[in-house]
């Protein structure tokens, strides 16, 4: 952790190479946070580029008074913001794996796509917090500070986002 | 609740995806870009700046400190064209 505070005051002065060490230890949650927001290669690479431009850019502003990963997602969670209101768009992830489909639905009794447009119909705030704990795989500490609430108050969002796809899955398979 | 658990463990077998290997040296170009158009709008503001100290200097040193400073130009250049 300590660690990463160094590289950033490194990169803050001008070091390229503490630049690649934060870049290889954050590129590939920037970019899936990307990605899973917008199921586009090459958005996501000009992204992931945006983002760690503002992280060098940055870093000179960075007080520490939070984990650098946190900081950097926050960052990229911000620019996916900018691009969906840009775009005045809402996140829509039904299209977005539908090429896994054929692989993981043997497996399961829920379909992918289910699952997804599931997704879709969730409040914002409550799609938010979901796609973060479970597409991006990111804690939920590190997530509710992204998203600026208490680790509570985002459980608890989480838990209502559980409840509320729950609901639309049963009524989903009752029909 | 068993179809929300059995959905969430479909979701986190969705493999991350790898960024392109050569993101990184794009990242790289870009920076080395930006600081350079950052050492470019420092250089103009430098330029600028000995510009109108020069032509401050100039104007002091031309002992004519009572003339307005259109006067000056215009005694001093053409600035209006005339013959």
């Amino acid at each position: 952790m300590l660690d990463e505070h160094i590289l950033i005051s490194r990169v803050a002065q001008g070091d390229k190479e503490a630049l690649r060490e934060i870049y290889e230890i954050h590129a590939k949650k920037v970019y899936n946070m990307i990605f899973n927001r917008f199921n586009d290669q090459y958005l996501a690479d000009d992204m992931t580029q945006d983002v760690f431009l503002t992280v060098y850019d940055k870093s000179i502003t960075f007080r520490g008074d939070s984990q650098v990963s946190t900081w950097i997602y926050r960052i990229a969670f911000n620019k996916c913001l900018d691009e969906l209101r840009r775009r005045k768009k809402t996140l829509r992830y039904k299209s977005s794996y539908q090429t896994l489909e054929r692989e993981y639905d043997k497996t399961f009794p829920v379909s992918l796509t289910t699952i997804l447009t599931a997704v879709d119909r969730l409040k914002q705030s409550q799609k938010e917090a979901f796609t973060m704990v479970y597409l991006d795989k990111i804690s939920q500490k590190e997530a509710s500070e992204i998203l600026n609430m208490n680790i509570k108050a985002f459980e608890s969002l989480l838990y209502r986002a559980r409840i509320s796809l729950q609901k639309i899955l049963s009524k989903t398979k009752d029909s | 609740m068993k179809t929300i658990e059995q959905s969430i463990e479909l979701l986190s077998q969705i493999e991350t995806k790898r960024p392109p290997a050569e993101l990184y040296d794009k990242i790289r170009r870009r920076v080395f870009y930006f600081e350079r158009r950052f050492l470019i709008q420092w250089l103009i503001i430098i330029i600028l700046g000995l510009f109108m100290t020069i032509v401050i200097i100039k104007v002091v040193d031309s002992n004519q400190t009572d003339q307005l400073l259109e006067t000056y130009f215009s005694t001093n250049y053409n600035l209006y064209g005339y013959e």
